[in-house]
């Protein structure tokens, strides 16, 4: 059932104040969300003064600075620092996006940074999805086909290839799913945007014939039909990409072969 | 890990993950109630714009010429459909909050099946009431004319 308040172990509370160093010319308010599973106490928000003049341009780039120089114990997944890993996906200001391609001059003046919304904390910004990778292995993504193999690449024309643009590039951060309210009340039973939209780029693809199957295996009130056009996924989504479109391009097809 | 938040407490690892969301498959249907809750309100548009023009001709009527009004079958046809498909409309949107937001699986059948019975049964009451209104004025109308 649907919980107003937080439980009493989960309320944020205020956290340490870590100011910048005297030579700093241009600071900036980072409030971070940190939570450590071995303390046991509540989650807080710690407030860092960051030498922004000293710094790189984006919101990574000053968590990599708090951490190195203010508090080794900042705990945050990233490894590109280029917007293809998908690893630092994190809600700033409010709106969840990639830490690595969010610059912090677009910030508002005091950077709240919080963890992925409505999943399990691991620790301080480290989210735990393995829910959602349980669904998107579940959609079998990969190319299923009963073609004979052919000796070399299975060949596709280039209007056939332009249907997977917009499709390809999810990165997986899963930004756009815990964006999803649908996704936050019925999360273990609805897909969610990114797991529909990597199932739609395998249905879209001409070189694989299990269409039937897949759909068979998404119509659910519950896998897919969850969607409600909230738009929060494109909304959020850092790399541009439309998984509501995605979404009701499946349910297209699902009325399309019922006649 | 423990998933505090999962819904079913046996969800201990990974493992027991996928077994989960293989074990509960997939339900084969959903695409009719979405096919008809856009279907019916697209018809639904066309009949309230019917329906306003209607309340603002017969504004000034008496009763007993709204009465013959209703009983007129083009109009009697058209209330039945307004408040028929209104009432499949409404059924859809309900459900879907229910679903939406009741986790509790017999709570959610019990809500389920009262709306449906309640909607149902109203719906059966509105559309008897209806006719039986459109049978008595035509009844009453050839009785004068005879």
């Amino acid at each position: 059932m649907v919980e107003l308040r937080l439980p009493k172990n989960s309320r944020v509370k205020k956290g340490q104040s870590f100011p910048a160093p005297q030579s700093a010319k241009r600071t900036r308010q980072f409030s971070v969300y940190r939570w450590n599973p071995d303390t046991g106490e509540n989650p807080r928000m710690d407030e860092f003064e960051v030498d922004v003049g000293n710094c790189g341009p984006m919101v990574l780039d000053a968590l990599i600075k708090i951490k190195s120089e203010m508090d080794s114990t900042l705990t945050f997944r990233r490894s590109c620092r280029e917007g293809i890993c998908g690893s630092c996906s994190m809600n700033i200001d409010g709106k969840n996006t990639l830490a690595c391609l969010h610059p912090i001059e677009e910030c508002k003046n005091t950077v709240t940074i919080t963890p992925l919304p409505h999943m399990p904390v691991i620790k301080d910004l480290v989210p735990d999805l393995s829910v959602p990778y349980a669904q998107y292995q579940q959609i079998e993504p990969w190319l299923k086909s009963t073609v004979t193999e052919p000796p070399k690449e299975r060949l596709q024309s280039p209007e056939d290839r332009a249907k997977l643009d917009g499709l390809w590039e999810c990165i997986l951060c899963f930004c756009c799913t815990t964006s999803c309210p649908s996704y936050w009340w019925n999360g273990d039973r609805y897909l969610g945007p990114a797991v529909l939209l990597q199932a739609y780029r395998w249905l879209a693809d001409s070189r694989d014939d299990h269409t039937g199957e897949r759909l068979d295996a998404l119509e659910d009130p519950f896998r897919l039909y969850r969607c409600h056009t909230i738009m929060n996924c494109t909304n959020t989504c850092p790399k541009g990409l439309n998984p509501a479109k995605a979404i009701s391009k499946i349910k297209e097809m699902i009325v399309e072969r019922a006649g | 890990m423990a998933r505090k938040n999962y819904q079913d407490k046996s969800i201990r690892s990974n493992a027991d993950l996928m077994t989960h969301l293989r074990n509960h498959g997939s339900a084969q249907h959903g695409a009719g109630h979405w096919l008809w809750q856009r279907l019916t309100s697209l018809v639904l548009m066309g009949l309230m714009i019917w329906f306003t023009f209607a309340l603002f001709e017969i504004r000034d009527a008496k009763q007993n010429m709204i009465v013959v009004w209703m009983a007129q079958p083009l109009n009697t046809g058209l209330l039945i459909a307004t408040i028929g498909l209104g009432f499949v409309h409404a059924v859809l949107g309900m459900q879907v909050v229910i679903d939406d937001y009741i986790h509790h699986t017999s709570l959610r059948w019990f809500l389920r099946l009262s709306l449906y019975g309640v909607f149902g049964f109203l719906g059966l009451f509105v559309v008897l009431a209806l006719l039986r209104v459109s049978a008595l004025v035509t009844v009453f109308q050839a009785a004068q004319a005879g």
